[in-house]
Parts: structure tokens; sequence; C-alpha cells
């Protein structure tokens, strides 16, 4: 068998759709950021090697587009590596058993998604595994897992159904493309670390004929000024580890609620099949590709379950949010306009250089819009989701309570971890209130950021079923975009 | 279509008497017999393991391919101390016709008490690594018995 179907044959729950959309949504969103936010810190730490280094269009457009022209030929590197290598792994494995192969052949019509079935594995291989290798599809099953189709069937049903949904929403392909933008985003923000170091401490190298100790010196007095570069970064690539963890646990529920529709099969999921090595620490569910054995065991029955199972969304979307805002102040107020350290400053020179720079300014703020629209209808459509489920049951506004301090914590990590944040309280001698008082027009658009998705998140309640909607979701998530326009312009441009 | 080698012979039909609706599943196990534990594929799994309660046919077919190496090594006993300790003098020749065709003859009065204990001893060690139920592990043992003629 071979080819695949991004379609299946079956009439689908609405919320398996919803998963599936969810699930594009925050793969787009994170390859975006992963690939923006690494390229904007590589084109600022390293302008003079990116300067009209093919097309001559001058600072600071020439290093940003250099930036992800670079980006985008890595990346291109890398995925090609992966499908090479994906190719020489799909060369090997064997022919399946009849058992296993009728299993395949049935599912596979019973739901229009065909694929390749491959055996592999020594005695104890127990895996099963949906993967892509170039433009074949391949669903591989282990040993015991093979012997699972004639000891165990109805089981075995499920595993192949669920691996099913993977091959039919992409997953495979989508977790080899973000896993790889989030690679490539990792090397560019080492590369800028690297340069950071090598601006502030000077070449290691050259203080060594001084002793190693001098080499010690260096750093330690470089400390105030590296620490917030790699608290900023390092905050960044957790976020997006964890995000790109917390997606790829949302597709295996997706994955368990096709099964589930299509074997019809509630039970399949038990908390005595868990690994042995499963734990319940909060690391490790962080760190984890699946759901709790026993929270995909009750989703089977109810979806709600799954809806209100990684509540860490809430925090990752508004903190993406919010340090897009950041690196937007940062690439107008700090890049642009280079000296401008109080709110009037920044306005006379936002006003100059959207004089000046007019497709630059606008093309930061088209992109910075997008993303954080992008980031609000995930959340939305989420929150519409936990809304519904929590109405069957009567609502409950700490639900609400919930969500918006989540969101809140999310926006305020990004503030916390900006380096930004840093290096102006350090101009306000670490006072709080001057610190305020210089930075009231970046804190006003921070907390009307906030405010506007607590807006649209309590609309969504009021909406109902409608905020299921796409137009009316669309309009909620353009809420903080508005607002942050019209009192940008305000502040900035009156 | 090559022909199969007696060792399979042995350990497909052990399978079929001890786990027959396990027999589908010779081709997939003798693979797997020859290979190690492989990198994972790259792709995505389903994150829980089946439950197992002590793969029977797995066992029969190493169990299988285990003793039918060791008689293949009492065989090539030159010398003839060790074949004298498993094999009854007037037996050689059976033995070596049943290396040949495992399926079509038994062991019946060819080997020693040595010989059927030291059978036995490799039949209970891996129905013991396996984790066999005591159920399986007599599924086991019985198929080796009637297949060997013990």
């Amino acid at each position: 068998m071979s080819g695949n179907s991004g379609k299946t044959g079956l009439p689908e729950h609405s919320e398996i759709r919803a998963m599936r959309a969810e699930a594009i949504g925050r793969a787009a969103l994170l390859c975006l950021v992963a690939s923006i936010i690494p390229s904007l810190i590589l084109a600022s730490t390293w302008p003079d090697h990116l300067h009209d280094l093919i097309v001559p269009l001058g600072a600071p457009v020439s290093h940003i587009l250099h930036a992800v022209m670079v980006y985008a030929a890595l990346l291109g590197a890398l995925l090609a590596a992966a499908a090479l290598r994906d190719r020489r792994v799909a060369a090997t494995g064997r022919r399946v058993s009849k058992p296993v192969a009728a299993v395949a052949e049935e599912l596979g019509q019973s739901t229009g998604v065909t694929t390749d079935v491959r055996g592999y594995g020594g005695l104890l291989e127990n895996g099963i595994e949906a993967a892509s290798a170039g433009f074949r599809r391949i669903i591989w099953i282990g040993t015991l897992r093979e012997r699972q189709c004639v000891v165990d069937p109805s089981r075995f049903r499920f595993a192949f159904a669920h691996e099913l949904a993977h091959i039919a929403s992409g997953d495979p392909v989508t977790e080899r493309i973000v896993g790889t933008a989030y690679l490539t985003g990792a090397l560019f923000i080492v590369a800028g670390i690297g340069r950071v170091i090598l601006a502030v401490v000077g070449d290691p190298l050259s203080l060594m004929h001084r002793g190693f100790e001098a080499v010690v010196f260096a750093f330690r007095a470089a400390l105030p000024a590296l620490l917030p570069n790699l608290l900023a970064f390092g905050v960044l690539s957790a976020l997006l580890f964890a995000e790109s963890r917390s997606a790829r646990r949302l597709r295996e529920f997706h994955a368990d609620a096709f099964a589930r529709e299509v074997t019809g099969n509630d039970q399949a999921i038990a908390v005595s099949q868990r690994e042995p090595t499963e734990t319940t620490s909060i690391l490790a569910r962080y760190r984890a590709t699946h759901p709790l054995t026993e929270d995909r065991a009750k989703a089977l029955k109810a979806l709600g379950v799954a809806w209100n199972a990684d509540q860490n969304l809430f925090v990752l979307q508004a903190y993406f949010a919010a340090t897009v805002l950041e690196v937007t102040f940062q690439l107008l107020f700090v890049n642009l306009s280079a000296g401008a350290t109080t709110s009037a400053e920044r306005a006379t020179h936002f006003a100059g250089q959207l004089g000046r720079y007019p497709v630059t300014v606008l093309l930061v703020l088209a992109v910075a819009a997008a993303l954080i629209m992008l980031a609000q209808h995930i959340v939305l459509g989420r929150f519409a989701m936990i809304a519904e489920d929590q109405q069957k049951s009567g609502l409950n506004p700490l639900v609400f309570a919930r969500t918006a301090g989540l969101v809140g914590l999310g926006a305020f990590l990004a503030l916390a971890s900006s380096q930004s944040t840093y290096w102006n309280l350090t101009l306000a001698n670490w006072n709080a209130l001057r610190w305020v008082e210089v930075m009231s027009d970046e804190l006003i658009l921070h907390t009307l950021l906030f405010l506007a998705s607590s807006a649209s998140l309590t609309l969504t309640l009021g909406l109902g079923q409608a905020a299921r909607i796409r137009r009316f979701r669309a309009v909620l998530a353009a809420l903080p975009v508005v607002n942050l326009f019209a009192a940008g312009t305000w502040l900035y441009l009156r | 279509m090559p022909a199969q080698h007696p060792r399979d012979q042995f350990s497909e039909a052990l399978l079929s008497d001890a786990a027959p609706a396990e027999a589908q599943l010779y081709a997939t196990y003798a693979d797997a017999v020859t290979r190690g534990p492989e990198a994972a594929r790259g792709g995505v799994g389903l994150g829980i393991p089946p439950e197992l309660m002590g793969a029977l046919g797995v066992a029969v077919v190493v169990t299988g391919h285990l003793v039918y190496d060791l008689i293949i090594d009492w065989a090539k006993d030159v010398v003839g101390e060790i074949l004298k300790k498993y094999v009854v003098e007037t037996g050689v020749a059976k033995l070596k016709e049943w290396l040949g065709t495992p399926k079509q003859n038994d062991l019946g009065n060819v080997l020693t008490a040595d010989g059927k204990l030291a059978i036995m001893s490799v039949v209970e060690r891996e129905a013991l690594v396996a984790k066999l139920s005591a159920d399986d592990t007599k599924a086991l043992k019985d198929a080796v018995i009637k297949r060997l003629g013990l």
C-alpha cells in the first residue's frame, strides 16, 4: 500500500477537527517564532557579517533579510539530511505477518488512509510508529506489537488506528519540520550568545597569555552584561521546547480520539499499560512527548479531559505574544532609535523613523500583529472548547479566573526575562517607580495586551457555541492587536 | 523458493504445537531473532507498550533454535566424548537423520537421560527468561517433548 490522504473517509466528530486545527495553528506559530526571533537575534549580533551579504538593501532590512535567508538555507539543508536518513531507514525492515496486513488493509479502507506497513526490531521490540520518508508514509510495527495483533486484536486495532491518525494529520512531517526549525533556531541563539560573549569578554584566547586567571576575571567582570542575554535566550529556548512538547501531547490526544472513533473502543488504554519509566513529576510531565496514561484513558470516555489537560498552553501563548511585543520595541526603539530612553524621546524618534523607513517599520508592525493574532487565535480556540466542556457541568467562573491568571503569568515571564527590562532597570538605578515612569508607554502597551486578551476570553464565554465560528474567533483574536495599534498611535503619533 | 532450514522447520513445528494462535507470526519471530535492538524509526509512536503476559511464541522460537543448535553441537563432536554422554550408541544415525528433517522424525530412544535433561534445562531456562506463566511453560515443555519424542 502506498500514498496518504490528509482527509479521511469518516464523518469526524467536530472536537477531533478542532484538535487538529489547534495542532496546525500551534505548529505554524512554533515554526514562526523559532525562525523569526532567532533570525532577529542573529541579525542584531552579527550585523557586519550579514550586511548586504547578497542583496544590497542597507541596514537594518539587509541584516534581517539575510539572517532569514541563512535560516532558510540551514533549515533546508538539515531537512534534506533528515530526509536522506529517513530514506535509508525506510529501505530496512521486513514484511509484516498476514494478520497485521489484514488489519492494515481493513482499517485503511474504512478510514481512507493508506500507508506502507513494515515490521522491524528484535524479539523484544514493542514499538509502533508512524513515520515519513520522502513522500512515503510508513507505519513501523515492532515484533511484540505484531504479536499483539494475534493475542489482543482489539488493542492492536486501536494502536494501528492511532498511528493512522498521525499519518492522516501529517504529524510525522510536522514533527520533522518543527524539530528542525527548533534546532536551527537553537544554533542561531548559540551563535548569538557566542557573539555577545566575544563582544563583552573579548577574545578569551588573546587573554590566555596572561594566564587562566585573567580569562576567569574577564568573564566575571562581564557577567552583569552576559546574564540578561543568557536569561532571555535561555527562557525563550526553554519555552519553545515546552511548547513543542505540549503541542505534541495534544496530537496524541487527537490520535487517541480518532482511534476511538474508528474502532469504537474506549477501553483500549489502561493505567496498567503505562511505561515503567512514566512519572508524574512536573518536570517529567513538561518534557513528556505523550500525555499521562491515566489522562489518555479518561479522555477516551470524555474528550473534555484532553482540553483541560495542558493548561500551560495559555502561559506559553501569552509569553509569545508579549515577547513579540518586546522584540518589536527592541527593533523600533533600540535598533532604529538608538539613544531614545524616555517615552517622549521614543515618540519623537518613532515618528521620524516612520517617515524615513516606512516599509521597514510597517513590515515589523505587520509581522508582529500577525504573530500576536495567531497566538490569540489558538488560545481562543482552546478556551472555547474548555468553556463548552464546562458548560455541560455548569459554568464555573474559576475556569476563566484560572485561564486569565495563566495568561498574566506568561506575560509577566516575558517582561521579567526581557533584556530591555534589565537594562532599563539598571539605567533607573533599580528604582522601580523611576523605571515605571520612564517605561510608562511600553508598560501601558503590555497591560493593554493582557487586558484585551482577557477581554476576548470573556467574550468567548459570552458567545458560547458561536465562539467556535471562524469569523467570530478571528474578530476576537484581532481585539488585542486593534487595541495596541490604537494605543500606539495615541502614544507615539499624536 | 528456497527450502526451509531444518532449524526453522523444527521451531515452526514447535510454535504450531505450543502457541497455535501465533503460528502465523513465525517468519516475524525468526527474523527478529537475528536482529538486535534497533534505533528509533524517527516516527510518532503510541507511547504505551502492549500488555504482555510473557510472550510465549517468542520464547518458543528462541527455545527451538537453541535446542536445535545444541543437538547440532553434539553431532559435531568428532572425538565422541560428548556424543557418548548425551546420545545412545545406536542412535547416532537417527540423530543425524533428525537434524536433516526434524518434522518427519523424532529422537525417541536416541537420547540418554543426560541428553533429555540437558534439553529440558534449556527449555526451563528460556521459560524463566521470558517470564512465562505456569500454563505457558507447560505448553512449551509439552511441545518439545512431543516434537522430540522424549
